[in-house]
């Protein structure tokens, strides 16, 4: 089982369970579904989600309790990048509201969705993500674009869009 | 000076209390008898606070406090039933009712909820949310819990028993906030051996007893106390029936034995009674066929058989089940007793009788099944301990979660739900048990008689894993348990040897699993009536020709021996089988069969292994052309015209027979010849646990499930 993952992966995951005491490998939870994650571009499966108990030496279903508890793992497959608009208070003032229609327009799907080329995943909600002063704001692959506006917005979908 | 530090006062609704400091309010309410709501908390599992339904009314405390998660301080002045802690806790459950249907009219739960009792307490009759309610997914959890999740409160009682009472996590909270549920996520059942008491734990109608769904309404049910007769622990059930009718079991708390929790046989065996291939008549072999008769018939032939045996019993070989009550066994042994019979034994799963002293020393455990939880070093030799005895081995657990090592020696793997120091899984195994005997000497510095230190000689060296157990073992609160593979062994009367001089050694505690629920009780008349001659044992038996096979509760499946069982069936001129149950080698070779009582239909008593004797009582009352077990046997007595004792004589004597093995209880210091040979070469038996006796073997729902389709 464990071959599914990749040594940079294992490495990563070693990296947490060295953190903490023997018995508590629980705790490396979070920072290995991060890594096998990435690993699978974007998405975790039962498979994965197996390999990290079996590794981690928990059981199967603890690490199924985490990922599906956080919005940041994914449980069923999603775009390679990861888009998330901040629609709570801050950003909504700021008119995040029709930039996220915006995105679901120029994609073509609506949040929680995947373009169907597998590029472009646009996530289902997101809350205040604590930039409020560059509101509004958005999230691609874990970095802040803050001050957003349209045509911000189209530029760096395309630039998503042109890149494999 | 008394320690005034460690004592505090707790005023609870107005009355003073002493409290020990570290308690959380709940358990001094519970002590108290003040009733405090709750659903999350659970005295046997962790706190988990998650519910809120506990609220009380804390003077000093800005809000409302869990009793369930606060620890008690000196002066702390509590309120229970004052306005705030009411409000508190209706609005809890106002919150509660929001997601919960209304379903409580087709729901099982119904007359015994905790959340239909609270919502009649601390409700409102109507609701302020007409939102839409959630819906959850149901798993399939397997043949023996249903699931209805939408009921769900999300107390998560039934994941802490997944992590701290059976040890393997199945069940979690999947998802988050409004939308997280109870699943194993990927479809998967539950099969852990104590799996069934998430029924009981579960507050609310999610989690039910899946072969009692949509049967019965609590309140049409009667209830009586009894003791699970499938495995040797003596579990304490509370039989719940209609109509004479067992429509399910619960557990019956006894913080002695069983705490609060059952093993799903005990739960579920049950089912095995009303199969359909019960014995319902007596029949008697008319040429080829068996014919109906009458019970008088059927014992009449019978005595005529016994009685046309030549030679003052020497022909007739009885087998007896180990699971009868104490009484039935009683009689059974004093009857052959009085007519010579030798040839009777209930040991189905033993396989090496090479010593022939081992009668003297009945299994049985020298401490108390309480006393296993404060264990700090443990030895497992051969036993597969969660099939075999689930409560004892949880109690293993217990030890283990505390710090205690367990150690394991044994010829194949076996699922453990604690942690393991030292694991020998060996082929040779049993020489690895004289490996620790012999590091055990070489640290105790023990003087030995020759022929042991004669015998040491012969093994080979401890390693460093041998020498770490004898470590173990020489510390005080050890203990050594011989499992039912070791019995099973050909290499048995070995194995204990060492297990009882090695217990002798380093001075540990003893305790030897015994097959089936009443090997004691069976073996108590051969111990206070001690003839001088030798009977025979069951291998012995079943390779002798018979004029006359005598057959009492067994059947082939329950012994290790089945094939040898069968032919000696076939071979015996006359076979008289009294049993609850028809199979095809009844139908083909018995000539008189008698239909006798299961456990749940009879009342006596059973001797469990700490030697605790337990009386258990029949679900029905007998019609008047029906026979007791007890009544069957009394009449063989008559029929032969010999005395038999009566029921009150028979409790002396069993009392008798307790006393003695708690004095006789000498521990094993020979070491058995080993050029004997045994009776049958070394074979692997994988213990099933729900093929150990004809009940549990019949009974659908533990049939279905994945140990009882594996034996399949
Ligand atoms: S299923 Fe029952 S025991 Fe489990 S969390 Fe829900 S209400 Fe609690
Ligand atoms: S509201 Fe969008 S970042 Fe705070
Ligand atoms: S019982 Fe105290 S919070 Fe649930």
């Amino acid at each position: 089982m464990n071959e599914l993952l990749t040594p940079e992966t294992k490495k990563e995951m070693d990296h947490w369970l060295n953190k903490f005491p023997k018995g508590k490998q629980r705790s490396a939870i979070i920072g290995s579904l991060h890594a096998v994650q990435h690993q699978n571009e974007g998405f975790l499966t039962s498979e994965l989600m197996d390999a990290v108990a079996n590794y981690l030496d928990v059981p199967k279903i603890q690490v199924y309790e985490v990922a599906t508890f956080y919005s940041m793992f994914q449980t069923k497959p999603a775009g390679k990048h990861e888009i998330s608009v901040c629609t709570n208070i801050s950003c909504m003032l700021r008119g995040s509201d029709a930039i996220l229609n915006h995105i679901e327009h120029k994609l073509g799907i609506n949040v929680g969705e995947s373009t169907s080329d597998g590029k472009i995943f646009l996530k289902e909600e997101e809350e205040c993500l604590a930039a409020c002063t560059g509101a509004p704001m958005m999230m691609v692959d874990h970095v802040y674009i803050e001050n957003i506006d349209i045509k911000k917005v189209d530029e760096v979908i395309d630039k998503l869009t042109s890149k494999s | 000076m008394t320690d005034t530090k460690n004592k505090i006062t707790v005023t609870i609704d107005g009355i003073e209390h002493d409290a020990l400091p570290g308690q959380m309010l709940i358990e001094l309410t519970d002590q108290t008898g003040t009733y405090v709501p709750r659903f999350c908390y659970h005295e046997k599992l962790s706190i988990a606070a998650n519910c809120r339904m506990c609220l009380v009314e804390v003077e000093n405390s800005n809000s409302a406090l869990p009793a369930c998660a606060t620890p008690v301080s000196d002066g702390m002045i509590v309120h229970t039933k004052s306005k705030p802690a009411k409000t508190a806790q209706e609005s809890t459950m106002e919150f509660l009712l929001i997601n919960h249907p209304l379903d409580c009219p087709i729901c099982d739960q119904g007359g015994e909820c905790e959340l239909q009792d609270l919502a009649y307490a601390y409700g409102k009759n109507d609701s302020r949310f007409d939102i839409q309610k959630q819906t959850k997914k149901n798993d399939d959890l397997g043949p023996l819990v249903s699931t209805d999740m939408t009921r769900c409160i999300m107390c998560t009682r039934c994941v802490r028993f997944g992590t701290e009472i059976a040890g393997i996590q199945e069940l979690g909270t999947i998802g988050r906030g409004e939308s997280s549920n109870i699943s194993t996520y990927v479809s998967k059942t539950v099969d852990h051996e104590l799996s069934g008491n998430i029924i009981d734990l579960c507050p609310v109608g999610a989690l039910n007893n899946k072969p009692y769904r949509y049967t019965d309404r609590t309140w049409e049910l009667d209830q009586i106390e009894s003791i699970s007769p499938h495995d040797c622990v003596g579990t304490n059930i509370m039989i719940h029936k209609k109509n004479d009718i067992i429509r399910r079991i619960v557990p019956k708390n006894n913080p002695d034995i069983n705490e609060t929790w059952i093993a799903d046989r005990d739960r579920f065996g049950f089912d095995g009674i009303y199969s359909e291939d019960r014995a319902i008549s007596p029949q008697l072999r008319v040429n080829s066929d068996l014919d109906n008769v009458k019970v008088a018939d059927a014992m009449d032939r019978s005595v005529d058989m016994i009685k046309s045996c030549s030679n003052n019993g020497q022909s007739i070989g009885v087998l007896v089940s180990p699971n009868l009550s104490t009484e039935e066994q009683y009689l059974l042994s004093d009857f052959c007793h009085q007519l010579g019979i030798k040839a009777i034994d209930y040991r189905l799963r033993q396989r090496d009788f090479s010593e022939k002293s081992d009668r003297s020393f009945i299994p049985h455990m020298n401490i108390n099944l309480s006393d296993i939880d404060s264990m700090k070093n443990t030895l497992i030799l051969g036993s597969d301990l969660r099939k075999e005895t689930p409560i004892l081995a949880h109690r293993i657990k217990k030890s283990a979660d505390s710090g205690s090592s367990i150690h394991i020696i044994n010829s194949h793997e076996s699922e453990y739900h604690f942690q393991i120091g030292q694991n020998i899984i060996n082929d040779d195994w049993v020489n690895d048990i004289g490996r620790v005997l012999k590091a055990a000497i070489n640290l105790t510095k023990n003087h030995l008689p020759n022929n042991i230190a004669d015998h040491l000689d012969t093994i080979d060296e401890p390693s460093v894993k041998h020498e770490a157990i004898a470590v173990s073992l020489c510390q005080s609160k050890s203990l050594i348990i011989i499992g039912i593979g070791a019995y099973s062994d050909s290499q048995y009367q070995i194995i204990r040897s060492y297990a009882h001089i090695l217990s002798s050694v380093c001075q540990t505690n003893l305790c030897e699993i015994s097959e089936g629920s009443n090997m004691i009780g069976a073996s108590i008349h051969g111990l206070i009536n001690e003839s001088t001659d030798q009977t025979l044992n069951f291998s012995e038996i079943i390779q002798m020709n018979h004029d006359l096979l005598i057959m009492y509760g067994i059947e082939p499946n329950d012994t290790i021996y089945q094939a040898e069982l069968i032919e000696c069936m076939k071979s015996t001129n006359n076979l008289v089988v009294f049993t609850p149950y028809i199979n095809e080698y009844f139908n083909q070779h018995a000539d008189v069969i008698i239909p006798i009582k299961t456990h749940y239909e009879g009342t006596g008593s059973m001797i469990n292994l700490e030697l605790r004797n337990q009386s258990f009582n029949h679900i029905q009352s007998m019609s008047a052309d029906e026979f007791s077990n007890i009544e069957l046997l009394m009449s063989m007595y008559q029929g032969m015209g010999i005395q038999s004792l009566s029921v009150s004589e028979i409790n002396d004597c069993i009392q008798k027979g307790i006393e003695t093995i708690a004095i006789t209880a000498e521990k094993i210091s020979e070491i058995p010849d080993t050029t004997l040979t045994t009776f049958l070469p070394k074979k692997e038996t994988i213990f099933n646990m729900y093929n150990t006796d004809n009940v549990l073997r019949r009974s659908k729902p533990l049939q279905n499930t994945k140990e009882g389709l594996s034996s399949k």
